[in-house]
């Protein structure tokens, strides 16, 4: 007698089952590098793209920016107690003065050999602008102003408004429960060296921390 | 026969799909790298782009700090030059941009390149001006030899200060320091703060500086006589032939000394003038022996540098005769022919009055002439006078115009002097009457007359012989001193009959100074003043903040030093296109 041709025209019930978990294997692995590369995307994305990121950023590049065109000769680091702004002196023994506050005095045009004359090189002209950069709350702002009588941010201890043009707010969420001394310098007899360092922390409602540490020479030292 | 099976392909196409999805999946992952290694690659290029361009401006700024002079160093296309570093690179210009006054202005561009990042840096700069720099802080005390020079408890410097790296024990300090004088202004040296051991030396004296103290800045050039010799060069080659003077002495003078007295003041018409005197014969003095004689000691002009000859300070000078080597020049006007306009790249400087004399310079009038002019001993005009010789100050020498009320020339006073020698500069005593060298009344010889110099002696002023300097000595200049140091030469005062100067009283004497001072050595001023012994002058010396601008003629500064201008930096980010 002739056998029964076989017509088979689909999968046995074990044949789908392991096709399926053939191909769970590869697609878990997919699946558990996608959710990865994903989660590690995001996360680099975010702290990329974090707020406190960005105004660490803000930070960094504003006092690189005007910390570079600025004077040696007249820059000064703030102690702020209740208001009142205090030229930074090192500790005892140390020669390192830190605070809460900088300010640096810059010049707004940049020179024109085709303009300027002799008056250019004043003994006096140490700065035209200045920038103030300190804490407000757990904010940080910077003031922007001219010099004004050779009065700049600061005079007998008070931050001046008079001559501010403009006040930004460069960083929020800064942390200062470990340390307020943001500002720092080496003062060698009675002056500063000329490089300010900066270290600062913040710290978003989520914990995340970024912290900033930076130097920046000031690169004018007129009249010297 | 064994049936055959009729599958349709099904893993083929499960295997297709499983293959596009990983490639997908690959494709996202390799993104997620690529944004993140473009965004530190981006950040890490800019930082070196910036550092690059950095290193350029210093290596270029510190290439300007190593010239002879700048102008001369310089065609008018520029100085270029390289660094490479791992990754990244740079470059620089040094090119000549103005004058601003008489001050050349340089600029260094310097690019630095990283990647597809350029940063570029334009920064403008001068050759720094100090108060008072020096090339040591010793005064020549013998052939070979120097002694120290201190600063004293009581000083007050108000000026700010530079001191040449000695190059001696490095365990030592090049500025020396007695007690507390008071540091008003800032003070930079040449030498390293610290020890070869690593110990800070200057930890005991730092906080005597109340302006701060620069360690490692660079040399002044005053040290390098050939730096001296190329200024004084250009300074001749550009001043009017009418004002370059080689005085002769006359022969019939034993041992005369050539020189040019200038005597300056303004007339009664309110006009700047300047009487010159060419072919004056000084009778010098030398003493013998070396002890008890520092101040009779310049550099060896035929030495290295570090040899030490004397010579024979001023004692007093003969006039000629002839009537025509005298006359009078305003110094006022710039439409004269004494001002002169230095110029470099088809750029002028600001025109200012030269005089150049091959030889030496007695400046100063006598006291007598005083009622003839509006103001005696007194520059009303823009003036620099080089002498290759020496530069005698035998009078007080003042700038005209308004001042403040602490007696520095005001911001907006035009006048300005400065004297610039390849030998010594000294405050002199104008008549030698302690040494028995004016002992009796000069007389004239070979057709030369006597001409007394300074003010009548308070009690010999009967015969006119009978000379000294003002207790009180101001002088207002920038002084440069190539050959030595800055001084007062026999300033003597033992008793009223024998001085040489007058004197306030039972105080100290003063020697005021508002200019600027540039010397190779210290020179002797004071002589342990104290309440018995009031030789010498208490030093006064106070920086004339209007050189800043560049108003005194001739760019003769020596500092190594090159300084941003204000507004002088500004920096630029691009894509490198090279």
């Amino acid at each position: 007698m002739r056998r029964e041709k076989l017509t088979n025209k689909g999968f046995s019930l074990i044949e789908i089952l392991i096709v399926i978990a053939l191909a769970a294997i590869p697609a878990l692995a997919v699946g558990i590098l996608l959710s990865a590369s994903a989660r590690s995307w995001n996360q680099i994305y975010a702290r990329a793209n974090s707020k406190i990121k960005q105004d660490s950023l803000a930070f960094m590049t504003s006092v690189q920016s005007y910390g570079r065109q600025a004077n040696q000769t007249n820059y000064k680091v703030y102690r702020v107690q209740t208001g009142q702004y205090i030229e930074a002196v090192p500790g005892g023994g140390s020669q390192v003065a830190k605070g809460q506050a900088l300010e640096l005095r810059y010049w707004q045009e940049n020179f024109d050999p085709q303009s300027a004359d002799g008056t250019t090189l004043e003994f006096s002209n140490t700065g035209t602008h200045y920038a103030l950069y300190y804490l407000d709350g757990d904010k940080m702002k910077v003031d922007f102003g001219r010099v004004v009588g050779g009065v700049g941010a600061v005079k007998n201890g008070v931050r001046q408004t008079a001559n501010i043009l403009s006040t930004q707010t460069l960083a929020e969420k800064v942390d200062t429960s470990e340390s307020a001394d943001i500002f720092s310098h080496t003062v060698s007899g009675g002056s500063g060296s000329g490089c300010v360092n900066a270290s600062m922390k913040l710290t978003d409602a989520q914990g995340v921390s970024v912290e900033v540490e930076m130097a920046v020479l000031l690169r004018s030292t007129w009249p010297r | 026969m064994k049936a055959k099976t009729k599958y349709r392909g099904s893993a083929l196409a499960l295997a297709l799909i499983m293959i596009v999805i990983m490639t997908i999946a690959g494709l996202a992952v390799l993104k997620v790298a690529e944004g993140s290694l473009i965004g530190a690659v981006r950040i890490k290029n800019e930082a070196g782009a910036g550092s690059a361009a950095e290193a350029a401006y210093e290596k270029a700024v510190f290439w300007m700090s190593q010239q002879v002079d700048m102008l001369d160093a310089m065609d008018t296309s520029g100085i270029s030059g390289s660094l490479a570093f791992a990754q990244s690179r740079a470059d620089y210009n040094i090119s000549f941009a103005s004058f601003l006054g008489s001050r050349p202005v340089f600029k260094v561009e310097a690019n630095g390149y990283s990647g597809i990042y350029q940063k570029t840096i334009d920064a403008y700069m001068v050759q720094a001006i100090s108060g008072w720099e020096m090339g040591m802080c010793r005064v020549p005390s013998g052939p070979s030899s120097t002694s120290k020079v201190s600063f004293m408890t009581g000083e007050i410097i108000d000026v700010s200060l530079h001191i040449n790296n000695l190059k001696d024990n490095p365990d030592a300090r090049d500025i020396y320091i007695s007690g507390s004088p008071s540091f008003l202004e800032h003070v930079s040296v040449s030498e390293s703060r610290y020890t070869p051991g690593g110990t800070d030396k200057y930890a005991s004296v730092n906080s005597l500086f109340q302006e701060g103290v620069s360690f490692n800045q660079p040399a002044s050039r005053i040290a390098d006589r050939t730096s001296v010799a190329t200024k004084v060069t250009r300074f001749r080659d550009s001043t009017a032939s009418a004002y370059r003077f080689t005085p002769k002495a006359n022969s019939g003078i034993s041992g005369g000394i050539p020189a040019v007295q200038l005597e300056f003041y303004v007339g009664n018409d309110g006009q700047g003038y300047v009487r010159i005197t060419e072919d004056c014969t000084v009778v010098g003095y030398q003493r013998s022996g070396v002890s008890s004689n520092s101040w009779d000691y310049k550099i060896d002009p035929a030495g290295n540098g570090t040899t030490y000859t004397k010579y024979p300070v001023y004692g007093y000078h003969y006039i000629p005769g002839n009537a025509a080597k005298r006359y009078v020049r305003r110094i006022d006007n710039p439409s004269d022919s004494i001002y002169v306009t230095q110029s470099y790249g088809g750029v002028d400087g600001e025109p200012g009055a030269q005089i150049f004399v091959n030889g030496n310079v007695v400046i100063g009038s006598k006291g007598e002439n005083a009622s003839s002019f509006s103001e005696l001993n007194s520059v009303k005009g823009r003036i620099s006078v080089v002498a290759t010789g020496n530069i005698w100050v035998a009078n007080e020498l003042k700038v005209s115009g308004a001042r403040s009320g602490d007696g520095m020339p005001v911001d907006e006073n035009p006048n300005v002097v400065g004297l610039i020698s390849q030998g010594v500069t000294k405050v002199v005593d104008p008549g030698m009457t302690n040494n028995g060298l004016l002992s009796t009344p000069p007389t004239s010889k070979s057709g030369d007359y006597y001409e007394p110099i300074g003010n009548k002696d308070r009690v010999k002023k009967s015969p006119i012989y009978g000379r000294e300097l003002p207790g009180t000595m101001v002088v207002e200049a920038a002084v440069t001193v190539g050959g030595g140091g800055w001084g007062a030469e026999n300033v003597y005062r033992s008793d009223a009959s024998t001085d040489r100067k007058n004197y306030n009283g039972s105080s100290s004497d003063n020697l005021i100074v508002r200019g600027s001072i540039t010397e190779v050595t210290r020179g002797v001023v004071g002589c342990n003043i104290s309440s018995t012994n009031k030789n010498g002058y208490s030093k006064m010396y106070y920086f004339d903040k209007r050189l800043m601008r560049g108003i005194l003629p001739g760019n003769v500064w020596l500092k190594g030093k090159y300084v941003l201008i204000p507004g002088g930096w500004s920096e630029s980010s691009s894509v490198n296109t090279n």
